[in-house]
């Protein structure tokens, strides 16, 4: 008798959370039903279900916008940046933690100021940077921005997962005539796969999404991102074509819908991972 | 005898060069130079159209503090929302996470639903809640008769911080929720066993024995939303551009358009280091907290 009033709690909690789920995922239903719609459908049968599934404004948009040149853009500039911190911050938190001392106390210390200073504080003088070394409105100064600052936790992450690898990994391969260098890349780093996951996840998803880095650094347009170049057609050339807006920002969220619904699980893990540990 | 020592710490040194020096390199020259030099250009007037600057002492920070209304507005906005979207997402993030870890079948679609928000660019959100504050809530207000859903939801001064916070909210919850879930599925059954032999109801056992345990790792979540609320930007970009007039200006806006719409980089400056010492104290202050939480228990 308790258990069947205990599974008719859980089931009643179970309904009202989806009709949760259901408010949650509104706004997209609505952003995607909108984007097979002409103009005139859009402004005034916005919440109407289309008549048909009409193309025109995806080609429109995907041609004229050079949509698929600003989806290279991200992707290139997400994986190089995360290639980068991924080799960086794993070689760094290794030495770290593997000879301790004072010295390498410091330098997490140090390196531990991106988690306290917030982004604002270097914005300004970043950019006079950037333009003093000719790497502004430049896709590989970006990415070297990306790592130097994107580079501290994973360096605190990668510390903390060295600990767990034995000692005498290093030991035996010594003994073998394996030199520190080789054998790091090949003994160690390999058994880091778990955290490494953990810090491409968080880096793809925030790196991939960043808006505020190449508002202040990416001024042509051929080389922005997707949701800065997104928000230049939103408030430029399709101001007022809802429309348009509509599909662009479809089309903006479809990439990084698809790799959620691929790599679900180990999203949730990463967040999961990085918020405890981190 | 010495010059092997020697040969064994110049190697020593090399290794150190070699692993820790790259990052040690981009993260100084990108990130601690940059922070002292914005401190010195925050005593200055420098602007985009002079490339001289004279230094000033104090003046940007007396003018933004005293005089530029608009600045000190912005950040007290962006308290006033920071403080009812850390306590209405974490409040919501927890009940959701709650209801989320019993046996319903549908559990991990939900979750998956309730998560999405948060891999599409906040932009692109602010986008999305353009569409919906415009086009739909009002229609659906005139439709079920719910006539006060019908009006200008980012137009009007009085409700647009509420949109913000309603964007906010969808945006964030998902996040906390998951660090949440987590947090209540590592709560060990026994404890909860014994509480409920004890006669603890579920309000009790939440209280008693699943929140002390699970604390810590709330708290993470906690204070990645309260550092996310005061930094708030893209979303308040794309969703009202600051308006009407300055209404929902917060104060990262106001920095960002004195150092790049009116060119002000000395002003800009002096502005981004008050909120960046403002947001280091919150962080410390909140180090030491969860440092003596830890210690207690």
């Amino acid at each position: 008798m308790r258990i069947n009033k205990q599974s008719l709690n859980e089931k009643i909690v179970g309904l009202i959370m989806i009709f949760v789920a259901v408010l949650w995922l509104i706004p997209i239903y609505f952003i995607v039903i909108n984007s097979f719609k002409d103009l005139r459908g859009v402004v005034i049968f916005t919440e109407k279900f289309p008549d048909s599934f009409n193309f025109d404004n995806f080609i429109e948009v995907w041609k004229v916008s050079g949509f698929p040149q600003l989806f290279m853009n991200s992707m290139i500039i997400t994986v190089v940046s995360v290639l980068g911190i991924l080799l960086f911050s794993s070689m760094a938190g290794y030495k770290l933690s593997r000879n301790g001392g004072k010295g390498a106390h410091f330098l997490i210390l140090y390196f531990i100021l991106v988690l306290i200073i917030p982004f604002q504080a270097i914005m300004i003088p970043l950019v006079k940077l950037l333009k003093d070394f000719s790497l502004i409105d430049n896709r590989f100064g970006m990415i070297i921005v990306y790592i130097a600052l994107q580079s501290p936790l994973a360096i605190f992450l990668y510390h903390g997962a060295v600990k767990s690898v034995p000692r005498e990994l290093e030991d035996s391969a010594s003994i073998d005539g394996a030199g520190p260098i080789r054998t790091f890349f090949t003994i160690i780093l390999p058994l880091l796969g778990p955290i490494t996951t953990t810090i491409i996840i968080l880096n793809a998803l925030w790196i991939w999404n960043d808006f505020l880095m190449p508002l202040i650094l990416i001024t042509t347009s051929y080389k922005k991102t997707i949701p800065i170049g997104t928000t230049a057609l939103f408030f430029g050339r399709y101001a007022n074509k809802w429309h348009l807006g509509i599909t662009a920002i479809f089309l903006a969220t479809i990439p990084m819908i698809t790799f959620y619904l691929i790599a679900q699980k180990r999203i949730i893990k990463g967040v999961t991972n990085g918020s405890i540990k981190g | 005898m010495k010059i092997i020592l020697n040969s064994k710490k110049t190697k020593e040194t090399a290794l150190w060069l070699f692993f820790v020096g790259p990052i040690f390199i981009l993260f100084t020259m990108f990130f601690f130079v940059p922070i002292i030099s914005g401190i010195v250009y925050s005593f200055t007037d420098w602007d985009a159209i002079n490339s001289d600057f004279n230094f000033v002492g104090l003046k940007n920070y007396i003018f933004a503090l005293s005089i530029d209304t608009d600045f000190v507005a912005s950040l007290g906005r962006t308290f006033y929302l920071a403080f009812f979207n850390v306590v209405l997402t974490n409040v919501l993030a927890m009940l959701f996470a709650s209801a989320l870890v019993s046996n319903f079948k549908h559990n991990n679609k939900i979750r998956t639903a309730i998560f999405l928000p948060n891999v599409i660019s906040m932009v692109i959100c602010g986008f999305i809640w353009q569409v919906m504050f415009t086009k739909i809530i009002g229609k659906f207000g005139v439709a079920t008769g719910l006539g006060f859903l019908d009006r200008s939801w980012l137009g009007d001064p009085d409700t647009v911080l509420f949109s913000i916070l309603l964007v906010s909210l969808w945006y964030g919850v998902g996040y906390v929720m998951t660090i949440d879930i987590a947090a209540l599925q590592s709560v060990n059954e026994s404890l909860i066993e014994a509480a409920s032999l004890e006669g603890a109801n579920g309000w009790q056992t939440f209280w008693k024995v699943k929140l002390p345990v699970i604390l810590p790792t709330v708290m993470v979540g906690v204070f990645m939303n309260v550092s996310g609320s005061l930094k708030m930007f893209d979303l308040v970009f794309s969703l009202t551009g600051g308006g009407p007039g300055r209404a929902s200006e917060l104060a990262m806006l106001n920095v960002y358009r004195e150092a790049y719409q009116f060119n002000n980089y000395g002003l800009g400056s002096a502005k981004a280091v008050i909120l960046s010492v403002i947001i280091i104290a919150i962080t410390i202050f909140q180090f030491r907290i969860t440092a003596k939480n830890e210690v207690e228990m």
